[in-house]
């Protein structure tokens, strides 16, 4: 095969995989993750509040969704569900899924940046008469935030990444697309290249906006500035 | 005033203040005193009920703490707001500004608009000597200049007493000056002031009161010059010890 016909051939492939990366891929990362926030911060709370029980029912959602294949958990909820009678459509069943299983290692990186703020912040604040909420609002989450923020955003590129599997539930994102093309076009080689590529630019573009928030965001907070 | 009642306060098996009872009153500097080890810290964190003493009562005007009883999160929280605390390593919220560490309690705390708050967290700033570090973060200043804002942030709440929990042991010596001499105006206008320190010296300057903890126990407290010019073993090795 000569080298025009190859040329030919990717940029035919690049539209459809474009596409699917502009109407699911990044919208269904987004979403997903979004979701998973929520998920992470009400879950970190949980964990190292006072009620056992609260902890007790976070620390096995965690347990679960940490320690099972984030496939099997796609399959469950889209094939498995659908025999109880709950069906989901493919979107649907991936953002729970993404969200769920996202929302489990992010809430360890928002538990540990909490947990790594000093008690004696807690003690000032305390000492203000503000109530543990408002502590966790005002004063821990702001800090908490930027220390965060580096094993969210590998946690938002693991995501990216991660949503080609939605692919396996017949969701048309970018790895589906490729994969339909090289089938008609027979040349995998060329085309997962394609879409590999589509993925290293998403993940370009996330570590970007990390290195723009973490240089906001470490003016004051911590002491190590040197970067 | 403010009462404590035999207090015992433990950690893990070990007792650190033991049937500790005593009076503070206002507009008086109390200065506590006592070797490492001896509880000072401990009984200023418990009156502020950063601590939970084991049993004991505690009383401030009409407020009364009986432990072991558990008490609601929100009466804890209202109890703290007549206390205000200085930190030996200071404290303050490294995210805010030193404006916004002085304006943080009053806004969150005791709901003051964030005008009524300013203003008065300027003049706060002003008296220790930091009106023109107001828009400096925590970072940006030396140690003896976060000190006198963590001081002007526990002087915005209005506090019945203020706390100070070795305020200057964090110092460099050199730095340590100017926020002695802000402290030393405080007890001037006749503040409630408990203070926390191994510097005796100091402790001569300003203390109305001396508590002299040892073992958790109160082994002397009352007036300042009684303590200075006591004739107890005890005491005599301790301040000669202190002030070499």
């Amino acid at each position: 095969m000569d080298l025009m016909s190859i040329i030919d051939m990717v940029r035919q492939a690049l539209g459809p995989i474009f596409i699917a990366g502009l109407q699911v891929t990044i919208p269904l990362t987004i979403v997903s993750f979004i979701l998973a926030l929520i998920i992470a911060g009400i879950t970190a709370v949980s964990r190292i509040s006072n009620s056992r029980i609260l902890r007790f029912v976070f620390a096995t959602y965690v347990w679960i969704f940490r320690g099972t294949p984030l496939i099997v958990q796609l399959f469950i909820a889209y094939f498995g569900l659908a025999s109880l009678g709950l069906t989901l459509d493919a979107w649907t069943a991936a953002v729970i899924t993404f969200g769920l299983n996202s929302g489990a290692y992010a809430s360890e990186a928002i538990r540990a940046a909490i947990l790594s703020i000093s008690n004696g912040q807690w003690d000032a604040a305390r000492s203000l008469g503000m109530s543990r909420l408002k502590i966790l609002q005002r004063i821990i989450a702001p800090q908490a935030f930027r220390i965060a923020l580096p094993p969210l955003f590998n946690e938002l590129i693991s995501l990216v990444k991660g949503t080609s599997l939605a692919a396996s539930i017949t969701l048309v994102e970018m790895f589906l697309v490729s994969q339909r093309v090289a089938a008609r076009t027979y040349q995998p080689l060329i085309m997962y290249i394609v879409v590999a590529f589509f993925y290293l630019m998403i993940s370009t573009i996330l570590v970007g906006i990390q290195s723009y928030l973490e240089k906001r965001t470490t003016k004051h907070v911590g002491g190590n500035t040197h970067a | 005033m403010l009462s404590l009642k035999d207090i015992n306060v433990s950690f893990d098996q070990q007792q650190v203040l033991k049937d500790f009872s005593a009076d503070f009153n206002e507009n008086q500097t109390t200065v506590i005193v006592g070797p490492s080890g001896s509880g000072k810290s401990t009984l200023l964190r418990t009156i502020n009920l950063l601590n939970y003493p084991t049993s004991g009562t505690l009383n401030l005007n009409q407020t009364s703490f009986v432990f072991p009883k558990q008490y609601p999160a929100k009466e804890v929280s209202h109890y703290r707001q007549n206390f205000g605390m200085v930190f030996q390593n200071f404290e303050l919220f490294p995210h805010l500004s030193a404006l916004g560490n002085v304006i943080e309690g009053p806004i969150q705390v005791l709901k003051q608009s964030k005008t009524a708050a300013t203003e008065k967290a300027k003049v706060l700033l002003e008296q220790v000597g930091l009106a023109q570090k107001a828009d400096s973060f925590p970072n940006e200043l030396s140690g003896g200049q976060q000190q006198r804002v963590a001081i002007a942030r526990a002087l915005a709440m209005e506090p019945e007493f203020i706390l100070y929990d070795e305020p200057t042991s964090a110092l460099d010596p050199e730095l340590e000056g100017e926020v002695l001499k802000v402290i030393k105006d405080l007890a001037k206008k006749r503040n409630s002031q408990i203070v926390v320190t191994h510097n005796l010296n100091f402790a001569k300057e300003i203390a109305d009161h001396i508590l002299f903890l040892e073992d958790g126990q109160v082994n002397y407290y009352g007036l300042a010059e009684g303590f200075f010019s006591s004739k107890n073993e005890r005491i005599k090795n301790f301040t000669k010890k202190m002030m070499s």
